[in-house]
């Protein structure tokens, strides 16, 4: 994605996620970067229009399954966030440091 | 770059829950296999706990396939050792013998599982969920269905020292679940079988009406199986495809058709005490109530990314029910589809085509009316169910649910279990692949995976696929 893709999705998610404290504005979030892993790992037709979803919205179109497409996918990638995670009580890094020790044992 | 030639008895395409089973079972009884994957191998000390983040590792297409249709529906697929078992919940249900007087009635298809229903049990292990490893969750929806006399319990499911990390279906991070690529393949390579990653099937070649190869492409060359029998368990929406580009399977016309995907959908409940959805196991408890009418309820919660992905309600509300993820229960609703979609290839890539049924949306709204009474009855606070148009139930009132009419666009659905795309039968007019799973018309060609499957079961289907494979098995090393 361009800085400015970048700056829209943030701004589009913000507006998906309505965030108040203790959850972060995106941008203070991996979200943007994790997007960007899912797109790696997407057909190439796809990845190109997810980004245009983005684009779309970002600049006002309100189709509902256009909208739907996007709104998971900004709840996706901002939720995975480790801190808003954690914030919200789950803690994945507990869970990997306890099935360490399982598979130790 | 190099191309590497591997002579075998058996060359197996795919290592899910038929490819997996099938080449160690012949493996095991001194067949030589080749087993080609066109995945890595994922090992659970990479496992994460962090959905978002296992879903570009360990899905097709980052999870990102979807049916074009109405409602367009998330068809999730596993990609590595194990298949779509890396990634399932683990839940297991033998064929309901509903469906198997069926497919005797009206395919041919005379099928004593028994043996085999045990065999795989054993092998990957398969046991009831303990309570206190179902998580509160579970436990909840259990606690209600038993207030209201339905029938319900705790799932079979295939694992061993589980300690309920709660992510089954982003990679198991104990090592627990007893997946394929855990379970058959190590059996398989203990045995001497061969295994080959990142090598995706190509060319079946077949001369003078005899299977003789298999090309596949690899990152550095290519492989040659030179195999005088080939099974193919790429699964049901990669066999026809791959089938199909070899001239093969297709003389029926069936080929890539009867496409059942058993849709699902998921509700949430929002209570006053602590649920902390993500604890525990996710799929550990069903209810079984209405499952001759094709509906079944089985868990599914994990981690707020999974959660917030599928939660419906937008901006505020939204957030404002995240922002009570503690507190927040879900469970879902599948149903066996009447509706049948396709699958085939336009310019290399995969295309699902897939309308829902007027006749399987009322069904799902069937399911959410009766587990709406049953999260009330655990004493959740509120009810949401992502059905456009129907408000947030409160009070125990679940009548906007039961008044309205459900269109198949007003369904937010995802789906696990696609099958019957090459499905087996008597009759060669009808079918793909023989009782014996062979295709009809080409000795030596097996098909091992989701599409011989001919109709929807109506439960998990990992257990039916690998008892027909490990039935394969014993028939072809007879």
């Amino acid at each position: 994605m361009t800085a400015r893709e970048r700056r829209n999705f943030a701004r589009v998610t913000d507006a998906m996620v309505a965030p108040i404290p203790p959850l972060p504005p995106a941008r203070d979030t991996d979200a943007s970067a994790a997007f960007e892993r899912s797109l790696r790992a997407a057909p190439r037709l796809n990845a190109l229009a997810l980004r245009a979803a983005f684009v779309l919205v970002g600049a006002g179109l309100r189709r509902e399954p256009l909208l739907k497409l996007v709104r998971s996918l900004a709840h996706l990638h901002y939720y995975g966030d480790a801190r808003v995670m954690r914030t919200l009580g789950y803690d994945a890094d507990a869970v990997v440091a306890r099935a360490a020790e399982v598979r130790a044992r | 770059m190099s191309e590497r030639t591997v002579t075998a008895d058996a060359c197996v395409i795919g290592t899910g829950a038929g490819g997996a089973p099938v080449a160690a079972l012949l493996q095991e009884a001194g067949w030589r296999v080749a087993i080609l994957e066109e995945g890595e191998r994922h090992e659970p000390a990479a496992m994460t706990a962090r959905p978002r983040d296992m879903m570009p590792r360990l899905y097709r297409d980052g999870g990102q396939l979807a049916t074009l249709g109405n409602p367009p529906i998330v068809l999730p697929l596993g990609r590595g050792i194990g298949g779509t078992t890396l990634v399932n919940s683990g839940t297991c249900f033998r064929t309901p013998p509903r469906v198997l007087d069926r497919w005797r009635t009206d395919l041919g298809l005379d099928l004593d599982l028994d043996a085999e229903f045990a065999l795989v049990e054993e092998a990957i292990g398969v046991r009831e969920v303990p309570p206190e490893l179902a998580g509160r969750n579970a436990r909840l929806v259990k606690e209600g269905a038993d207030r209201l006399g339905l029938s319900a319990g705790y799932l079979q499911r295939n694992a061993r020292g589980c300690v309920g990390s709660g992510v089954c279906a982003f990679g198991c991070p104990t090592g627990a679940k007893q997946h394929a690529g855990q379970v058959w393949i190590p059996r398989a390579e203990r045995a001497g079988a061969t295994t080959l990653t990142g090598a995706r099937a190509r060319r079946i070649v077949v001369e003078r009406g005899r299977v003789r190869e298999v090309h596949a492409t690899t990152s550095n060359g290519g492989v040659r199986v030179r195999a005088q029998t080939v099974i193919v368990a790429a699964g049901a929406l990669l066999t026809p495809g791959l089938l199909r580009r070899n001239g093969l399977g297709a003389a029926s016309g069936r080929l890539g058709r009867n496409l059942s995907i058993h849709p699902a959908s998921a509700a949430r409940a929002l209570y006053d005490e602590i649920v902390d959805p993500w604890a525990g196991v996710p799929q550990s408890v069903y209810v079984d109530e209405l499952a001759a009418d094709g509906i079944m309820l089985e868990g599914i919660s994990g981690p707020p990314d999974q959660a917030a992905m599928s939660t419906p309600r937008a901006g505020a509300e939204h957030r404002d029910l995240m922002l009570a993820a503690r507190r927040t229960g879900s469970f879902g609703v599948m149903v066996s589809d009447t509706a049948r979609g396709s699958v085939r290839s336009v310019a290399g890539r995969m295309v699902v085509r897939y309308d829902l049924h007027p006749d399987d949306a009322e069904r799902f709204r069937r399911g959410f009316e009766l587990l709406a009474r049953i999260f009330f009855a655990a004493g959740a606070r509120e009810v949401i169910v992502p059905l456009d148009g129907v408000p947030t139930l409160r009070d125990g009132n679940v009548e906007p649910l039961r008044r309205c009419r459900v269109r198949p666009r007003e369904i937010s659905a995802m789906a696990f279990h696609p099958l019957g795309t090459a499905r087996a039968g008597a009759d060669p007019a009808t079918s793909v692949v023989d009782p014996h799973l062979q295709l009809h018309g080409t000795p030596g060609v097996y098909v091992a995976d989701g599409s011989v499957v001919p109709s929807s079961l109506g439960v998990n289907p990992q257990i039916t696929i690998m008892a027909l494979a490990a039935r394969l098995a014993r028939e072809l090393s007879a």
